[in-house]
C-alpha cells in the first residue's frame, strides 16, 4: 500500500543563494535514504521559499518488503542422535525460536548438513523509518554557512522554527534541535502574521497556504514576477531592461510577490547608465526600464513581498530609499569628476594590491612594462596611448564611487576618462580592462582593452604564484582561476599569438625582488594551472577529452595555437586512416616505452635497415619531415595530418613485417631510431597516440596497441 | 512620532519582555555591540537580557551636517537575549507595531546580512531587515566573541534610530526630525555633527592619537595580566575609538591599518579569554 509523505521545514529566511541547493539535496539525500531502507516510491517532488522547505512523496511505500532470513542451527550430526531422534542441541534451538523440531529443516550449507529454519523478517513501516532517518537527514545537509542558535547546538543554514510532516495523513513523530515535528503549519510573515492552521494533505497545504498568502513553489513565484514586470513595464510604455541574474535571485527574497513602479527625478540621468543601474541592482534589487532607443526611463520596478493592497505606500518607501542613493552616486560623481585621473594615479601608493606584492601603484607601473611587451609581440597600434591607459586603469580604486560600489570597478575609471576628455583609446582601454570576468562574459572590444586587460590578468597570477599562493580546491582568494581563464579566453577570441612563457618571464623579472621562489619553480606551478584551465575552456567548447589531451600538453604555450591544431585533429580523427594512425602511433609509444627509451636524437643506420618494409618506412619519413616542417610554419594542421594520414599503409606494412625487438642489439636499435624519428616528427603537431577511436571510447585497449602483442 | 518617543516606546517593549535596561556605555565606541553589556556578556553560560540605546561613534562617517543620512555619530537601540527565545523574530515584528509600523502596509523583508566585526574577533550570522528598501535593524545570532565560540548563543537586534524615525516621519533629513515637541535633532546633535567633522578630518593630532594607542594598549596588557578585566576593556575600546579617528584623519596607511586593526582584536580576545576565566562576582542574572 502506498501513502502520501509530505514535509515542511520551517525556518528563519535563508539566503536567496542557497536556497536551490538547499532544496535539491534535502531531495536527493531523501531519495538516497529510501533506496537505502527498500522503500518504493513515485516521484519526489520539491519546493522551496525563502521560509519552507518543501518535499513531498505522492506515493511512499507504507511498509518494506517482508523478507525471509535463513537462521542456522546446529549441524545435523549434532542435532539427531543414533536413533535418529532430536537432541537436546536440535530441541533447544528450537525451543528458543518458538517452533517445534518437525518445523526445522536440514540443509545443505558451505559447512555440511545444518539444521535450520526461514524466518520471516516482516518489513518496518515508512513511518518507523522516516522518524529515524528524518533528524539524521536533516543534520548531513550542507551549507557555505552554518549556525546555532539553540542548546542542543544543531548547525543549520538559519533556525528552524516549525516543521509539518504527516505520512497518510499521520503526523510523523521525530525532534531536531528542540523541534518537534507536527501537524501544523504558518502563513505568511507579515500578511497572515501569526497564523497557525492544521494542514493534514498536500491538497489542503496548496489551498491553506495560498489563502494565508504564501508561494511556496518558486516556479509559480516566478511566473507572477515575470508577468507583474512585464505588465508593469508596458503600463508606463516602458521595456524592462533584462536582468536574469537579479530575476534569479528575486525569486527567492519573498513569499508573496507582487511589483510595484516607482520614479525618481529625471535629473538624476545625467549620471552614466552604468551607475544608475548598479545603485538600483545592487543595493536595492530593482529593475530598471528602458525605452525603445536604449536609454533609462526615469523609473524602476521593485519586487515587494506583499499584496498590492499598500502599493502606494511602498512605492513611497522605496522611492525616498532610491533617491537617497541616487542622490549619493551624484554626489561622489561631481566630487569626483573634480580630481583628474592622472592626479589619482599617484594616489595609488595608499591602496594594497596584496599584503607581499605591494601597491597598486607598483602594479600598474608593471602594467605598462607589460602592456609594452604585449604590444610589440602582437604588433599594435597607439601603444602609447595603452601604455597610458595601464597607468590609469586603477586610478578609480581612489574614487568615492568606486570605493561605494566596487562592481563598477574599471567602468568608473573608462567613464571618469571619458568626462575627462581623454583619447577614447585610453578611455575604452580602461573601461574594458576587466573583462571577461566569466567564460561567459564578452572579451574586450578593442586592442586596448585586450592588452590591458592580458596584462593585469597575468600580473595577478604570476604575482600570486611567485610567492607560493597557489590557488587550492576551496581557497582562490584572489580568484586566479578566473583570471586565467579571462586571459585564455581573450587570446582565443581575438586570436592572438604569442607565447606564453615569454610573456610570464617579462612578468616573473618584474617580482623578483618580491618571489619567494624561482622563476622554474613557479612557471612549473603556472603552466600546470595554465593547462588545466586551457584544458577546461576547450572541453565547454565541445571538444572531446582525447582530442584536448592530444594537444594541450605540447602546444599550450601558444593558446590559439593550441586551438588551431585542436580544430584540425576534431576534423580529421574520424577518418579511418587517422584511426589507423593514432593507433599505430599508440603502438609506437609503448614499444619505446617498454625498451627503456626516451626519446633521443640518434640517427637511423641506413646500412642496418634490412628488408623492403624497413627501407620504405626510411624513405617517406625523410621524405616527408620537410613538408611538415613547412605545414607547420604555416600553420596549416590540418596537412600536416593528412600528410600523417598517408604513412598508414607504410606503418601497417612495417608492423607486419618487421619484428622491431630483433635479437640482434644493433637491429634493433636501429629500428627503434626509426620509430623515434617517426613519432618526433608528428609529436611536434600532437600527440596523436591520445586519441581514442570512436569504437573504443574509454574500453581496454585491444590486442593491436596492447604491450604484450606480438609480433614486434 | 517623536524621535524620543520612539526609543522610549522601545525600550518599555523590552522592558516589559524582562529586559534589564541599561545605560549607553561612557567610553567612546562604534556600535552598540561594543558596550560591556553585550560583548562581555554574550561571553559564558549566563543568561542576560538588556536593551539600551547607545550613541555610536564612527569618525570617518561624519558629513559636517550637511548629508541628511549621515552623520559621525548616530543612535543604535541595542537588543541583547541570551539565549535567543524561539518566537524572536514575531516579538521583533510586534516591537514595530509597537513604534507605529503597520506592518502590513509595507514591504518587510530579512535580507541575508552576517554581521563580523575583526576588531572585537566577533562574527554571526542573520539579516539586515528592510522596510520598502531602507534597512532599519541588524539582525544577527552571535557565534563568536572575542575569538571564543558562545554557548549559548545569544541574539542581537540592533535598531537604526534616525533610520526608524527618518521613515515614520517622511523626513528627507534626521535634521529635521523633532527629538521633543518643543526641541528638534538639529538643535541637539548640529553643531556636534559640524565639530566632530572638523576634528576627525582636519584637526586631531595624528602623532599624539598614536601615543595614546600605544598608551591604552600597553595598560590594556598590564590589566589583562593582572586579571582587571573591566578596566582592560575600557581601554580596549580606548584603542578602537582612536584607530577610528586615525583612519578618519588618513593617517593611517592600508598596510598600517591591517596591523592597527590585529592589535586591536588581540587585545579584545585577551579580554574574553580573562572574562570567561573568571567567575561572575553575582549571582547569574534571573533568565527572562
Amino acid at each position: 500500500m502506498s501513502l502520501e509523505f509530505f514535509i515542511e521545514i520551517g525556518c528563519e529566511e535563508i539566503p536567496a543563494r542557497y536556497i536551490e541547493a538547499t532544496i535539491s539535496q534535502l531531495s536527493e539525500n531523501l531519495a538516497k535514504n529510501l533506496q537505502a531502507a527498500s522503500l518504493a516510491h513515485g516521484a519526489i517532488e520539491s519546493y522551496a521559499s525563502p521560509r519552507r522547505l518543501v518535499v513531498v512523496i505522492p506515493s511512499l511505500q507504507e511498509r518494506q518488503a517482508d523478507r525471509t532470513e535463513w537462521i542456522t542451527g546446529p549441524p545435523q550430526s549434532a542435532a539427531f542422535d543414533a536413533a535418529n531422534l532430536p537432541t537436546a542441541a536440535a530441541r533447544g534451538f528450537a525451543a528458543r525460536h518458538g517452533l517445534a523440531v518437525d518445523q526445522l529443516q536440514c540443509v545443505q550449507g558451505e559447512k555440511g548438513l545444518y539444521l535450520g529454519f526461514e524466518k520471516r523478517v516482516p518489513g518496518r513501516t515508512a513511518r518507523e523509518l522516516l522518524s529515524r532517518e528524518l533528524p539524521l537527514l536533516l543534520a548531513s545537509l550542507n551549507f557555505p554557512k552554518s549556525m546555532r542558535w539553540e542548546s542542543s547546538r544543531f548547525l543549520f543554514v538559519r533556525p528552524i522554527r516549525w516543521i509539518l510532516c504527516r505520512l497518510g495523513g499521520e503526523v510523523v513523530p521525530f525532534t531536531i534541535a528542540g523541534v518537534s515535528a507536527g501537524g501544523f503549519s504558518y502563513g505568511h510573515r507579515i500578511l497572515s502574521i501569526n497564523k497557525k492552521f492544521e494542514v493534514t494533505s498536500f491538497e489542503s497545504y496548496k489551498a491553506l497556504l495560498l489563502e494565508h498568502k504564501v508561494r511556496f513553489d518558486g516556479t509559480d513565484r516566478l511566473s507572477v514576477i515575470e508577468n507583474a514586470l512585464a505588465v508593469e513595464a508596458d503600463r508606463g510604455g516602458a521595456r524592462l531592461l533584462p536582468d536574469p541574474l537579479l530575476l534569479k535571485l528575486v525569486v527567492n527574497l519573498n513569499e508573496f510577490p507582487s511589483v510595484v513602479c516607482g520614479r525618481f527625478d529625471p535629473d538624476f540621468l545625467r549620471l552614466p547608465k552604468e551607475v544608475l543601474v548598479t545603485v538600483m541592482r545592487e543595493h536595492q534589487k530593482y529593475f530598471s526600464l528602458i525605452d525603445a532607443q536604449g536609454g533609462l526611463v526615469p523609473r524602476f520596478l521593485a519586487v515587494v513581498d506583499s499584496d498590492g493592497a499598500h502599493a502606494d505606500q511602498m512605492r513611497a518607501g522605496h522611492e525616498r530609499v532610491l533617491k537617497a542613493r541616487l542622490s549619493d552616486a551624484r554626489f561622489f560623481w561631481d566630487v569626483d569628476c573634480k580630481v583628474k585621473l592622472e592626479h589619482r594615479a599617484d594616489k595609488l601608493d595608499r591602496v594594497v594590491f596584496q599584503q607581499k606584492l605591494g601597491t597598486m601603484l607598483e602594479k600598474t607601473h608593471r602594467l605598462v612594462i607589460l602592456a609594452d611587451a604585449l604590444g610589440k609581440t602582437v604588433r599594435v597600434a597607439n601603444l602609447d596611448e595603452i601604455k597610458q591607459a595601464a597607468r590609469l586603469c586603477k586610478a578609480d580604486l581612489t574614487t568615492d564611487m568606486v570605493k561605494e560600489f566596487t562592481d563598477l570597478q574599471g567602468i568608473m575609471g573608462g567613464l571618469y576618462a571619458r568626462a575627462e576628455g581623454l583619447p577614447s583609446i585610453v578611455s575604452d582601454a580602461i573601461y574594458e580592462h576587466y573583462r571577461p570576468q566569466t567564460l561567459e562574459d564578452e572579451s574586450p572590444d578593442t586592442m586596448g582593452g585586450v592588452i590591458v586587460s592580458i596584462a593585469d590578468k597575468l600580473d595577478s597570477v604570476v604575482g600570486a604564484f611567485a610567492i607560493g599562493q597557489v590557488p587550492t580546491g576551496s581557497k582562490d582568494p584572489l580568484a586566479l582561476r578566473r583570471q586565467t581563464v579571462g586571459i585564455l579566453k581573450v587570446l582565443l577570441d581575438k586570436k592572438l599569438s604569442i607565447s606564453l612563457e615569454k610573456l610570464y618571464s617579462k612578468s616573473f623579472f618584474l617580482f623578483r625582488k618580491k618571489a619567494t621562489r624561482t622563476q622554474a619553480e613557479t612557471w612549473l606551478d603556472v603552466s600546470s594551472f595554465v593547462k588545466d584551465r586551457l584544458r577546461f575552456i576547450f572541453k565547454e567548447e565541445g571538444f572531446r577529452y582525447d582530442e584536448i589531451n592530444a594537444v594541450v600538453e605540447i602546444a599550450f604555450d601558444n593558446p590559439y595555437d593550441c586551438l588551431e591544431r585542436l580544430r584540425a585533429i576534431a576534423a580529421v580523427r574520424s577518418s579511418a586512416d587517422f584511426e589507423a594512425i593514432a593507433q599505430g602511433f599508440k603502438r609506437i609509444k609503448n614499444i619505446l616505452l617498454k625498451s627503456g627509451g626516451e626519446l633521443s636524437e640518434e640517427s637511423v643506420d641506413r646500412s642496418l635497415l634490412g628488408g623492403e618494409e624497413e627501407q620504405k618506412l626510411w624513405t617517406e619519413v625523410h621524405a616527408i619531415q620537410p613538408k611538415v616542417r613547412k605545414s607547420l610554419r604555416v600553420r596549416n594542421y590540418l596537412g600536416a595530418f593528412e600528410l600523417m594520414a598517408s604513412l598508414r599503409p607504410t606503418i601497417d606494412l612495417f608492423f607486419d613485417k618487421v619484428l622491431v625487438m630483433a635479437e640482434d642489439p644493433k637491429l634493433r636499435a636501429n629500428r627503434l631510431n626509426l620509430l623515434r624519428g617517426l613519432l618526433q616528427t608528428f609529436l611536434n603537431i600532437a600527440d596523436v597516440s591520445e586519441i581514442v577511436p570512436a569504437s573504443k571510447e574509454l574500453s581496454v585497449v585491444d590486442a593491436s596497441t596492447s604491450t604484450s602483442a606480438a609480433p614486434y | 512620532m517623536l524621535f524620543q518617543d520612539l526609543f522610549l516606546k522601545l525600550l518599555q517593549f523590552w522592558a516589559d519582555r524582562g529586559c534589564v535596561i541599561q545605560m549607553p556605555y561612557d567610553v567612546e565606541k562604534g556600535a552598540g555591540t561594543m558596550n560591556p553589556e553585550t560583548f562581555l556578556r554574550v561571553l559564558g553560560p549566563d543568561p542576560y537580557t538588556v536593551a539600551y540605546v547607545e550613541p555610536s561613534r564612527r569618525p570617518a562617517d561624519g558629513r559636517y551636517g550637511e548629508n541628511p543620512n549621515r552623520v559621525q555619530k548616530h543612535h543604535q537601540l541595542q537588543v541583547l537575549l541570551k539565549p535567543s527565545p524561539p518566537d524572536i523574530q514575531l516579538v521583533y515584528l510586534q516591537s514595530l507595531e509597537r513604534i507605529g509600523i503597520r506592518l502590513i502596509e509595507h514591504d518587510v523583508r530579512f535580507e541575508e546580512d552576517n554581521w563580523e566585526s575583526p576588531t572585537l574577533g566577533a562574527w554571526g550570522v542573520g539579516w539586515q531587515v528592510l522596510l520598502d528598501g531602507l534597512e532599519i535593524t541588524q539582525f544577527t545570532y552571535f557565534q563568536q566573541a572575542g575569538g571564543l565560540d558562545l554557548d549559548p548563543c545569544s541574539v542581537e537586534i540592533t535598531y537604526g534610530l534616525e533610520r526608524i524615525g527618518m521613515f515614520l516621519n517622511n523626513a528627507e533629513s534626521c535634521f529635521d526630525l523633532q527629538w521633543n515637541q518643543t526641541t528638534s535633532y538639529r538643535t541637539i546633535r548640529m553643531r556636534d555633527e559640524v565639530e566632530f567633522s572638523r576634528y576627525n578630518f582636519e584637526a586631531a593630532d595624528s602623532a599624539l592619537h598614536f601615543q595614546w594607542f600605544e598608551d591604552f594598549e600597553r595598560e590594556a596588557n598590564r590589566l589583562i595580566d593582572i586579571g582587571l578585566i573591566l578596566p582592560a576593556y575600557d581601554y580596549c575600546l580606548k584603542c578602537s575609538h582612536v584607530f577610528n579617528v586615525l583612519d578618519a584623519r588618513g593617517a593611517v596607511s592600508v598596510s598600517e591599518r591591517a596591523r592597527l586593526v590585529q592589535r586591536v582584536r588581540t587585545l579584545a580576545c585577551g579580554v574574553a579569554a580573562g572574562y570567561v576565566k573568571t567567575p561572575s562576582e553575582t549571582s547569574a542574572q534571573l533568565p527572562v
